[in-house]
């Protein structure tokens, strides 16, 4: 009885070992066979680590293989994973160290760095890009008071012609969050991405792809000494520009030579753009934007220095702080002044039975018609030749009346004005041809804002009045209230009809390039280029080649043609022909090009436009517009620019046509004078 | 003892035994390789305290057991003052005072050896009383005989000891013959009371005897990634191992092969850890042969401790099969998330000297029993 009663115990007690280990069993067959494949996976992410290489970014070359943007070797400075424990005193050491080169970097900002990656700090986290050698060689002999802290040489954005088409170029600088987050996952948090010009334009080309180095990690992140597979990075693709280097090189210099003379008379003379194409094809030779822009100024942190260069400060706009970062010619749009008057001419040409020979207008000094608006002149019998060479105000409006607002606005239209131009380039700003539907639009909401404002003080001033008055004064003062209201309502009517309607002086304005026609630099330029290769409008462009790492072209970019405008081969003719009139004896430009050979004639207009900019004097203060095509017989390249406050468009930005018209034709040699400093040092 | 007795010898409680430790020096090999300069420093020196075990084993085997039984007293005495000793004298390693470094001699663990000298006095305490255990009264002095080295052993701290304390006095009694129903009412009572205790405090805020970094390994067991530092604070070693234990799947990745032991992803890893190592380098075939291993071996002894010729061998072997089961269970349990994690190593195959010896006392112990027990076949 008692020995079973002990069996009995060692039976339940065998049971209890069985059962306890076969419990072990089961769990231990469901961590390993039926869960293996979720933990292997776990187990990979804790020691496997992509760590991207960046590629080396495309160069950007000139249209005969100039070199505008490449790379180079630089010295970046990074730090390894650093080590929770001695992470403070690191950083304060190099913080330190870094001091008289970069004060900006100091100990908080080396921190924000590493917090921001604290989840790759296998990946280096880089501090400085490109500091030069005496940092180098401190810091190396340092060496032993900076664990963890590395010099590696990596290829860095370079451009070798300084400024030299720096608006178009555009920079890069480091991806911010919102970038990272909205990217296609080829980047990370120390990428460099283009931010303006071509740099962001063609990013996805440039930018090449990121190799890996897929490499193995203890538990403390430190790599293991097994590099499983390395992935090389591919270089970006090499843009071939159609911009040519010398003609730029004059440009910019011929900009900025003519705002620093006419500073001397008009010190608001500080911006100015141009822009030359060639009219066959849309490719953009020059493209030049005053103030410039350095892409190497954007290398590192932005300075408060550059910052104030760069960007307007304070509200308003203040023409003496202009802000260097905008290409004037695509992001700014300015009235055009006359150089609309080829737009007007050729409207009334197609459309007003007007004989550009044997129609003439008299002029004498201002037009007959509300507002009556002067002339530049007393200019008696013109026809559309010598208007045009006279710019006369009086011969435009009339030929305006004649056409009607319509054709003015479908030509203009037509050629490209108002419409982004579509070239290659981002942030291209959009002008405006003024139209009925625009106007009505806008007054309707503008004539809305003020009545309702009136309508409000109406009330304003009788409520207070009604509150304290007795029954009978009430009731007076409601009659009172009731007669004001109907006279307000009555002139609102008058206003609104007035106002938002078109009325015949929003067409003389139109005319003559006055009121509310605003164009980019690069919308004129297109439309005096249509006007010379006899209706063409071509997309203006600026990339002619992708090219592979290893210079095999992977696209070749074709002209391409918007539309054929719809004025007549006969009228464009006329007006190439008019507008050659312009710099002959007598014209406004006449003495710009005097000195050019009988087979190279240019075809131009000038402009003087009022700024209607705030603040600025209607009738003293113009910007001086000019647009321009050669040779005349056989157009080949178009030009268009502005300078600010410029006065006229002939003695400002017409100077700038002259040079490069006479660069490209090879009639004077602008460019070598302005290389020979540097040969000569 | 003659040679005709040494024929008595349970050869499957031995031949198991053998491939046990074959077992744990072969996995020590690739769990230690990575972690000195020398690849075979924890192999070396667990191999050494295997050997000085072996021969303690036969040292005992040949001493008639049944003599310690004058004794007892003496025993339980000397268990008392080691446990105090190292309460004054002991050095702390990860919260706990549980290291006492005599000369130049290795530090050891004296809550390991006072296992073994408890289970001894136990026995012979409780053979005194063989049926006096049946009422609520009776069995009080056997829980005040095992309570004071429990709350000395507390007072280190070291939770995970103690419960094997606690479970090693509830077999040994159960296995002489106490009422079931009481002990397995005092157990429910007891696991009630903590819970409720662990309860209120997690709820409420109500103070518990445990160090903070216990209370902290009782949360991750809920959920390892609950540790504040979403899985790399104390839910880490958790975490680890059940992914290093996953990713060997069926057949492992052989030895040197397991990332996660090999790059130090899983801590402890020839410690308290070493299942884990099992499990990704040999799969689920090494670790389930382990289990079988154990099995086979506590079988064999359950089956020596029925030939003992007296209740005080059955004692003494059932209290050292409820210490080893509770010690696999316990940190293999912890190894695959059924555990909360205590410091509590496998036997025979974890590092560590004074459980290797702890265990060879006990193989000893157990063998004794077993050539002095019933033949089994004539």
């Amino acid at each position: 009885m008692k020995k079973n009663n002990l069996d009995r115990r060692l039976r339940t007690y065998a049971a209890v070992i069985f059962g306890l280990l076969a419990i072990l069993c089961i769990k231990l067959a469901i961590v390993q066979l039926a869960y293996s494949d979720v933990y292997q996976v776990k187990a990979k992410e804790n020691r496997i680590r992509l760590v991207s290489i960046k590629p080396t970014r495309g160069e950007i070359y000139d249209r005969f293989g100039e070199t505008l943007a490449a790379n180079e070797l630089v010295y970046t400075l990074s730090l390894t994973n650093p080590g929770k424990d001695e992470k403070d005193q690191l950083v304060d050491h190099l913080a330190n160290s870094l001091q008289p080169y970069y004060p900006e970097v100091t100990a908080a900002v080396i921190d924000e760095k590493i917090a921001a990656q604290q989840f790759r700090l296998f990946e280096p986290v880089v501090i400085v890009r490109d500091i030069p050698w005496e940092l180098v060689v401190q810091l190396e002999e340092d060496r032993h008071n900076l664990p963890g802290v590395s010099i590696e040489i990596e290829p860095l954005r370079s451009y070798p012609q300084d400024a030299l088409a720096g608006h178009v170029l555009g920079y890069i600088h480091s991806i911010n969050q919102d970038e990272l987050a909205a990217s296609d996952g080829q980047y990370n948090i120390n990428s460099l991405i283009g931010k303006s010009g071509l740099e962001k334009q063609y990013e996805e080309e440039l930018r090449g792809t990121y190799g890996a180095r897929r490499m193995e990690v203890d538990a403390w992140a430190r790599p293991t000494d097994r590099e499983l597979v390395t992935l090389e990075p591919i270089p970006g693709n090499n843009l071939k520009l159609t911009l040519d280097l010398k003609l730029q090189k004059v440009m910019e210099n011929s900009l900025e030579t003519n705002l620093t003379r006419l500073q001397q008379k008009y010190p608001k003379a500080k911006v100015g753009s141009a822009v030359v194409m060639d009219v066959r094809t849309g490719e953009v030779l020059a493209m030049a934007s005053s103030p410039e822009m350095r892409p190497d100024d954007w290398k590192g942190n932005i300075s408060s220095r550059l910052a104030a260069y760069y960007f307007p400060q304070g509200d308003g706009y203040n023409p003496m702080e202009p802000g260097a970062a905008l290409n004037r010619a695509i992001q700014v749009t300015y009235p055009p002044g006359s150089t609309f008057k080829p737009i007007t001419g050729m409207a009334a040409l197609e459309s007003g039975g007007v004989s550009p020979l044997n129609d003439y207008v008299n002029c004498h000094g201002r037009y007959w018609i509300a507002p009556y608006i002067q002339c530049t002149g007393v200019h008696g019998n013109l026809n559309y030749y010598s208007a045009m060479a006279k710019s006369c105000n009086v011969y435009f409006q009339e030929m305006a009346r004649r056409a009607g607002k319509e054709a003015i606005i479908k030509v203009a239209q037509d050629f490209g004005l108002g419409q982004k131009s579509g070239i290659d380039l981002p942030y291209e700003a959009q002008g405006l041809v003024p139209t009925p539907e625009w106007k009505r639009e806008l007054n309707a909401l503008l004539i809305d804002r003020k009545y309702d404002n009136l309508r409000q003080k109406l009330e304003d001033k009788y409520e207070p009045l009604l509150q304290e008055a007795s029954p009978e004064q009430a009731k007076e003062l409601e009659r009172k209230k009731q007669d004001e209201k109907a006279r307000l309502e009555a002139q609102y009517q008058i206003d609104y009809d007035f106002d938002t309607n078109w009325q015949p002086f929003d067409t003389f304005n139109m005319s003559i390039g006055q009121g509310a026609n605003q164009y980019t630099i690069i919308d004129l330029v297109n439309f005096i280029a249509t006007v010379a290769n006899g209706g063409d409008l071509m997309r203006p462009h600026l990339l002619k080649q992708i090219l592979s790492p290893d210079q095999q072209i992977v696209k070749e970019i074709e002209p391409e043609l918007i539309r054929r405008v719809s004025v007549s081969a006969n009228t464009l003719a006329e007006t190439r022909r008019a507008m050659l009139q312009v710099t002959q004896p007598g014209g406004t430009a006449a003495f710009l090009f005097n000195g050019f050979p009988a087979d190279i004639k240019v075809a131009a207009k000038t402009g003087t436009a009022q700024t209607n900019r705030v603040g600025d004097s209607v009738m003293g203060e113009f910007h001086g517009i000019f647009i321009a095509f050669a040779p005349v017989e056989n157009p080949q390249v178009a030009f268009a620019g502005v300078v600010e406050y410029g006065q006229t468009g002939s003695d400002s930005v017409g100077w700038v046509a002259k040079d490069v018209f006479e660069q490209y034709f090879g009639i004077q040699d602008h460019y070598s004078p302005l290389i020979a400093p540097e040969t000569d040092g | 003892m003659n040679i005709k007795r040494m024929m008595l010898i349970d050869r499957y409680f031995v031949g198991v035994l053998a491939l046990i430790l074959m077992f744990g020096l072969l996995i020590m090999t690739s769990a230690s390789s990575g972690m000195t300069s020398d690849p075979y420093y924890y192999l070396k020196k667990q191999a050494f305290f295997m050997g000085v075990g072996i021969i303690l084993a036969v040292l005992i085997l040949y001493f008639d057991y049944t003599l310690l039984q004058q004794y007892s007293l003496f025993i339980y005495g000397a268990t008392i003052l080691m446990l105090v000793l190292v309460l004054i004298f002991g050095i702390e390693v990860r919260g706990t005072t549980g290291w006492i470094s005599i000369g130049g001699l290795p530090p050891l663990q004296p809550a390991e050896f006072t296992k073994i000298l408890l289970i001894i006095g136990f026995a012979d305490f409780l053979g005194r009383r063989k049926g006096e255990l049946n009422s609520l009264g009776q069995p009080l002095p056997c829980f005040v005989y095992m309570g004071l080295p429990v709350l000395l052993i507390l007072m280190q701290p070291d939770l995970g000891t103690a419960l094997v304390y606690l479970v090693i006095t509830v077999v040994m009694m159960y296995m002489a013959g106490a009422n079931p129903r009481l002990l397995g009412g005092l157990i429910i009572g007891l696991l009630g009371f903590i819970a409720l205790w662990l309860f209120l405090h997690f709820q409420y805020g109500v103070w518990l005897p445990l160090e903070n970094y216990q209370i902290s390994r009782l949360a991750v067991f809920i959920d390892p990634y609950q540790d504040g530092k979403g899985g790399r604070g104390d839910g880490w070693n958790i975490i680890q191992s059940l992914i290093a234990i996953g990713a060997g799947g069926l057949t492992g990745s052989g030895l040197f092969n397991g990332t996660q032991v090999q790059l130090n992803f899983l801590p402890e890893h020839h410690t308290d850890f070493i299942f884990a190592v099992i499990g990704e380098e040999l799969g689920f075939l090494g670790a389930s042969l382990l289990l079988v291993l154990y099995a086979l071996l506590l079988f064999r002894a359950l089956i020596i401790s029925t030939k003992s010729r007296e209740l005080y061998g059955t004692l003494i072997v059932s209290g050292i099969i409820a210490m080893w089961l509770f010690h696999i269970f316990e940190n293999i349990g912890m190894c695959i998330g059924l555990m909360p994690v205590t410091g509590i190593p496998l036997p025979f195959v974890s590092y560590g000297g004074s459980n290797m010896l702890t265990n060879m006392i006990a193989v000893g112990l157990i063998l004794g029993v077993n050539l002095r027990g019933k033949k089994l076949v004539f």
